[in-house]
């Protein structure tokens, strides 16, 4: 046995060859997106899928995070006397870190597993291959669409989560905390500054390419029949939910450097 | 013409291919037969490019497509149609979209032309009214015709099938043998076929190709396939029984 194939069967060395498909894989979308025909029609059906049939749970999300968030910083700084200060934090931490976390990892949960279970019924029943025979690129028609609808989405819906938090928010502010509404949206409003706007668009963007690339990653790489199906499945929501707090800390560590601690 | 030199391949230690040279004449029905695991389906796959071949050339036409890019070998598959052992029918997509596909993906033609068109097709695998059905309220034999349906509705050079009747009822079967033939009457095209079905097989074939561990054993006409004292031959056709 040569010392590749010794190295190559390691879990390090399994990883790496993961890693590298995965490199080989992202070089095919790129070259795919490089040159049409593109499936206009294709992406708004995914945009539709995608985005507005995962309105309600991220809306729920967003609503029910704000709430909590309210109630449990609220409860806590009433002991200081610091509740007018509810709005800031609410804004802040909906906005930054757990708008787009949260939504990201809703959409990894109901999109990205639907991608690779999707996906992934095609391989395993030559349904990629007869694309293919019928002079189809599946990268241009399947997963070009996907991560395009994904990436157009995922600003917008954790938009959606981050307003409905802030809502949420109020109404916790509001009806339980006697905190009045001017002053709860003078807060909101103060705390916000536009660092905080764009990395809380950058962020989604960045989730929305992991989520669409593993999803479709895994999909289209998936052999073993319907097991293989259900384990690429699994697989799909754990690297994109690991990958997604990774990136985020990574990000938020490159944001503070970039506009310093406040 | 389909013309294949030397073509080998591997998968990991097991090789499947072992310098295969065999030529699939113009307007003939070739069949590939062999038993289970002899690489007759990779044969088809690399003809597609669906898969790498690790090394021998494949001429089609007389031009060289070993080379060629996903991108080149497009062109090349539009001038061949495949029916998949398992149909691989689209399944989110209805009878009707499914042999519609590559006509919306790669002709101009307008809906009403592609109605017609597909409807011709559905006439002629007897499968008529079943347009607005998912694949997955048709039986397999039913599938099978579809899948026909849509290898043939570009009218392409060369048809291949993969196991066409593996799986079906006797009866099926046959009805299957039939439409391949007069698929090949009907359009001259090129037709290969791959089975390990000897009924099929000699209803259909103008050429048997007879593969044994990834080589030729013997290549000739149905009557010659039948006539030879070849051990391997002889096996094959008493199915396995002492001969």
């Amino acid at each position: 046995m040569k010392i590749y194939d010794i190295l190559i069967e390691t879990k390090a060395g399994e990883f790496l060859t993961h890693l590298y498909k995965y490199a080989m894989f992202l070089g095919t979308v790129i070259k795919a997106a490089a040159r049409g025909p593109y499936y206009f029609n294709e992406v708004l059906e995914q945009l539709y899928q995608i985005g507005y049939r995962s309105l309600s749970i991220v809306s729920l999300t967003g609503i029910f995070t704000g709430m909590v968030m309210a109630f449990q910083t609220g409860m806590e700084m009433s002991r200081f006397g610091a509740k007018s200060y509810i709005g800031t934090v609410v804004a802040l931490s909906l906005v930054r870190e757990l708008g787009p976390v949260l939504t990201a990892l809703v959409v990894a949960g109901r999109v990205g597993a639907g991608i690779t279970a999707e996906l992934g019924s095609m391989k395993v029943t030559d349904q990629i291959d007869a694309m293919r025979a019928m002079a189809t690129d599946p990268y241009k028609k399947l997963v070009l669409t996907r991560i395009v609808a994904l990436l157009i989405m995922m600003p917008l819906l954790v938009a959606v989560a981050d307003v409905l938090g802030i809502l949420g928010g109020l109404l916790i502010a509001t009806a339980n905390l006697n905190v009045g509404y001017e002053l709860y949206k003078t807060t909101v409003l103060e705390a916000l500054l536009m660092d905080d706007l764009v990395s809380g668009l950058i962020k989604p963007v960045v989730f929305a390419g992991l989520i669409g690339t593993i999803g479709c990653f895994l999909g289209m790489s998936t052999t073993g029949g319907t097991k293989g199906v259900g384990s690429s499945t699994t697989l799909s929501v754990v690297l994109s939910s690991i990958s997604i707090f990774v990136f985020n800390f990574v990000m938020t560590k490159i944001f503070f450097l970039i506009s310093g601690p406040l | 013409m389909i013309e294949i030199f030397e073509l080998s391949k591997d998968f990991g230690d097991k090789t499947v291919l072992k310098r295969l040279d065999v030529v699939f004449e113009n307007g003939k029905t070739t069949v590939v037969l062999g038993r289970s695991g002899t690489g007759k389906s990779v044969l088809l796959k690399l003809i597609l490019r669906l898969m790498p071949l690790d090394s021998g050339r494949i001429l089609v036409d007389g031009i060289d497509t070993t080379d060629f890019s996903e991108s080149q070998m497009m062109d090349i598959r539009r001038r061949m149609g495949m029916l998949f052992q398992g149909s691989a029918l689209f399944d989110s997509m209805t009878v009707f979209e499914n042999v519609a596909y590559s006509l919306r993906e790669h002709t101009k033609m307008s809906e009403m032309d592609i109605r017609l068109r597909v409807e011709e097709k559905l006439s002629f695998v007897e499968m008529s009214g079943t347009e607005a059905l998912l694949p997955s309220e048709l039986s397999g034999g039913m599938q099978k015709r579809i899948a026909l349906a849509r290898a043939m509705v570009t009218e392409p050079d060369y048809i291949f099938f993969d196991e066409p009747t593996t799986g079906l009822d006797p009866i099926t079967a046959q009805t299957i043998n039939e439409l391949i033939k007069r698929v090949q009457e009907h359009t001259g095209s090129t037709v290969i076929v791959v089975t390990h079905d000897l009924e099929s097989a000699s209803f259909v074939a103008q050429k048997i190709v007879l593969l044994k561990e990834g080589e030729i054993y013997f290549e000739g006409t149905w009557d010659e396939f039948e006539q030879s004292q070849l051990e391997f031959v002889r096996t094959f056709r008493s199915g396995g029984k002492a001969v």
